[in-house]
């Protein structure tokens, strides 16, 4: 199976000093354009060069990977930091996620792609950012997100509103700016959900999960990530998976022993995902709209907004308990059929 | 006077990014997003192009650096190489022997060792699903055409990623609202 090479290859790679592995050369092979498109490339080749793999094309792709992605760190810091300073400079302070904030915790900035750059913003913000970041035409994707003080538009956040966010904040340098990024239990937890939220295709995500739990400070409170919070066993259970699957430490955490308990369908789905590791599959299906012009396509369709148990339990609120998946499936499959007939109707009644 | 020690290289740094990466030297040139890689001693003579050293004493001080002799047509060859990816401020018109020459035709022809021979080639950055969870001004979006599932193989679907925000997908492309 691709998907445990995968997790082999991936385990503890974000450790300064990842432990050595072996793999077959003819699995190995296989698996090299997987770790590349979902962009962990770079990461393999820093556990592979902590280990005794004799050269080859595979070994060389890896090791390009890693160059390029050494290239582009120091790249789109560059152009990061222009967007940060240009808000900034406007008296707009953003908080930046994921990407380099979480690229950062890795060994090398290099290990991690920088991906497009997030930023959560006050709603009052919003416009003016807008604007600023337009007229930069920056070549590094920003999608801006507008965070409100009301805890229902945290769907992302569990329930932290931006008020609690920015005061548990750090302040980072950044090239010659300073940015303000998440809190480490508030990256943790954001990190954790992303990952199921996103039906844990991308094993790149599940390291991001591991490093953050592994770097986290001493003083990190672990009542902002598990205590009373409706996905707190969601989280746990994300992190349980970071445990079985890649090695993840989790001995000295309230998480430890739901890591040993975790439902029977989690790790299988996980490992099915990242047998062809890439969302377009499964996320971004092709629009009925130009979908329903070919039968084939058509027939597909229903196919592609079947959701895995992961995204449907987590769209649905359900719990990560044995019962059955499929109500959960079920569920999410016609309430997404039931709202895409409603706005079709909807737009049908605006043009008569 | 030697019309050829006229010629002062100087290496080009506007609008270059640049990283070591041991004894290599990896750089992106921000004006066309490309990506190259310059060996041991490619990076070396690179980095002495001051636009004040002829060629020969560009061979002498890049053989000091290098602990290896190197020789003007050495350094002639890199000047080629590193003007056909404009990484000097302004080609250098190399002789009329070195001109479009190969890399084994240079090994034959000068005797050089291969370790020596100055390198430069484009990196190749792989295309990856990089974790862009959003399509940028330009990009395609999803509505762009079918995402190919190929029975028995993986796949290579057609970007489909939802427009960052404020863009819209307009037509298949990413773009700004007002644009569309």
């Amino acid at each position: 199976m691709h998907s445990r090479a995968i997790a082999a290859t991936l385990s503890g790679s974000w450790r300064t000093d990842p432990p050595s592995f072996s793999l077959s050369e003819r699995t190995f092979e296989r698996i090299v354009p997987l770790l590349i498109e979902s962009g962990a490339g770079s990461l393999a080749w820093w556990r592979l060069s902590h280990s005794n793999f004799k050269d080859s094309e595979s070994v060389a792709e890896l090791e390009n990977t890693y160059r390029s992605q050494r290239l582009l760190a120091k790249v789109n810091v560059q152009r990061l930091e222009t967007i940060i300073r240009a808000l900034q400079d406007d008296g707009i302070n953003p908080l930046l996620v994921k990407g380099w904030s979480l690229a950062r915790l890795y060994p090398e900035l290099a290990l991690r792609p920088i991906g497009d750059v997030d930023l959560f913003l006050h709603p009052d913000e919003y416009a003016l950012a807008d604007s600023l970041v337009r007229s930069l035409n920056s070549k590094i994707p920003v999608d801006l997100h507008a965070i409100s003080h009301a805890r229902k538009n945290t769907t992302q956040l569990d329930g932290a509103t931006l008020e609690e966010l920015n005061a548990r904040c750090q302040r980072v340098p950044l090239g010659d700016v300073t940015v303000r990024i998440l809190a480490p239990e508030d990256q943790l937890r954001l990190v954790c959900l992303h990952f199921l939220r996103h039906g844990a295709w991308r094993p790149l995500w599940l390291c991001d999960i591991a490093v953050a739990l592994e770097t986290r400070p001493t003083d990190f409170d672990w009542k902002l990530v598990l205590g009373k919070n409706p996905q707190a066993d969601w989280i746990a259970c994300a992190l349980g998976a970071a445990h079985q699957l890649l090695g993840a430490r989790v001995e000295d955490t309230p998480a430890a022993t739901r890591s040993q308990n975790l439902p029977r369908w989690l790790i299988p789905t996980i490992l099915a995902r990242w047998e062809n590791p890439n969302p377009r599959l499964y996320d971004y299906p092709e629009p009925i709209s130009s979908a329903w012009r070919s039968p084939s396509k058509l027939a597909r369709a229903p196919i592609q907004r079947w959701r895995d148990p992961i995204r449907a339990t987590v769209r649905m609120g359900g719990a990560f308990d044995e019962s059955p998946r499929f109500f959960y499936q079920l569920t999410d499959f016609l309430s997404r059929g039931t709202r895409f007939l409603n706005r079709k109707h909807q737009v049908m009644d605006r043009a008569e | 006077m030697n019309t050829q020690n006229q010629i002062l290289p100087m290496a080009r740094h506007d609008r270059l990014v640049i990283e070591e990466l041991g004894d290599e030297l990896l750089i992106y040139d921000t004006t066309n997003d490309r990506a190259h890689t310059l060996n041991r001693t490619a990076a070396q003579v690179w980095k002495l192009c001051d636009g004040k050293r002829s060629v020969s004493a560009l061979a002498i001080l890049a053989a000091k650096q290098l602990h290896q002799p190197i020789s003007d047509q050495t350094v002639w060859y890199a000047l080629e190489k590193l003007g056909e990816f404009q990484l000097l401020v302004e080609p250098v018109r190399v002789p009329q022997a070195m001109a479009g020459i190969s890399r084994r035709e240079f090994l034959t022809k000068f005797a050089v060792a291969a370790a020596v021979v100055p390198v430069v080639k484009t990196l190749r950055i792989p295309a990856t699903v990089d974790g862009v969870s959003c399509g940028g001004s330009g990009s395609p979006c999803s509505s762009a055409g079918p995402i190919k599932i190929t029975k028995g193989k993986r796949n290579a679907p057609s970007g489909s990623l939802p427009c960052c925000n404020p863009l819209i997908c307009c037509a298949g492309t990413c773009l700004d609202p007002a644009s569309c």
